[in-house]
């Protein structure tokens, strides 16, 4: 996994004040051999849509605060969906 | 390296007046069933909408905000942390810091493509229309101050 420990702690706290989970790494930070990439983190929780995206939103600003301009795309299951994306994140995801 | 920042501030009023012609054009707030049966035309204003926002985001906070400081307000920030700058124009009543975070983050969700989950992207593009909004009201009183 290509995340610093302060990295991990910071995704992980985040995600634990906004969703009450941690949250799954996947897509191409879990490839160690892999550079760079977006930070894609999975979250199932089970929200009305307007309150996931709304957590999702306030969740991406306090990351922008801690960690500076960072790609980061986070995937919120809310158990309204069933897409390919979330299959992936669960077979691939890390839990952080 | 930076742009002059009066050259920084016309390609901004030239974004702003863009995404504010796009918003007159648009529903707001988008739903997703707007999104579902969205005729090519709007697709196309959305797109636009998209592009200006992102640039006139870019454009502050890469060209404009600390030659501003700095340049206008002479204050010594010439070397410090973005997120200081960031605090020092909150303080000085040019910005909203939580709001610049928000903004980013709804531009990071407006980056990537949801094209399965139209709700989301009614959601990202309604939530986009009021950060424009708030980002051309900071650019207005800048303007003003570079002005004066």
């Amino acid at each position: 996994m290509r995340l610093s420990s302060s990295e991990r702690q910071t995704l992980h706290d985040a995600s634990l004040r906004w969703f009450g989970v941690p949250p799954r790494l996947f897509g191409s930070r879990v490839d160690d051999a892999r550079r760079g990439g977006d930070i894609d983190l999975y979250i199932e929780a089970s929200l009305s849509p307007q309150d996931a995206f709304e957590r999702e939103n306030r969740m991406a600003a306090d990351l922008y605060r801690t960690l500076g301009e960072r790609k980061i795309d986070i995937v919120v299951n809310t158990g309204r969906l069933d897409l390919p994306i979330y299959r992936v994140a669960r077979e691939q995801g890390v839990w952080l | 390296m930076s742009l002059p920042l009066d050259v920084a501030l016309s390609q901004c009023d030239r974004h702003a007046a863009i995404i504010e012609d796009t918003l007159s054009q648009m529903p707001f707030p988008l739903t997703e069933q707007q999104l579902r049966q969205a005729p090519p035309e709007l697709i196309r204003l959305l797109d636009q909408f998209v592009l200006r926002f992102i640039k006139l985001q870019d454009t502050l906070g890469t060209h404009v905000l600390r030659q501003f400081a700095v340049l206008i307000l002479a204050e010594p920030v010439e070397d410090s942390a973005f997120i200081d700058v960031l605090n020092l124009l909150e303080r000085r009543g040019y910005l909203l810091v939580d709001q610049w975070a928000l903004q980013r983050g709804t531009r990071n969700i407006l980056t990537h493509e949801y094209p399965d989950d139209p709700l989301r992207q009614a959601q990202a593009l309604s939530a986009a229309q009021v950060a424009a909004r708030q980002l051309i009201d900071w650019l207005r009183h800048i303007q003003q101050r570079v002005k004066a």
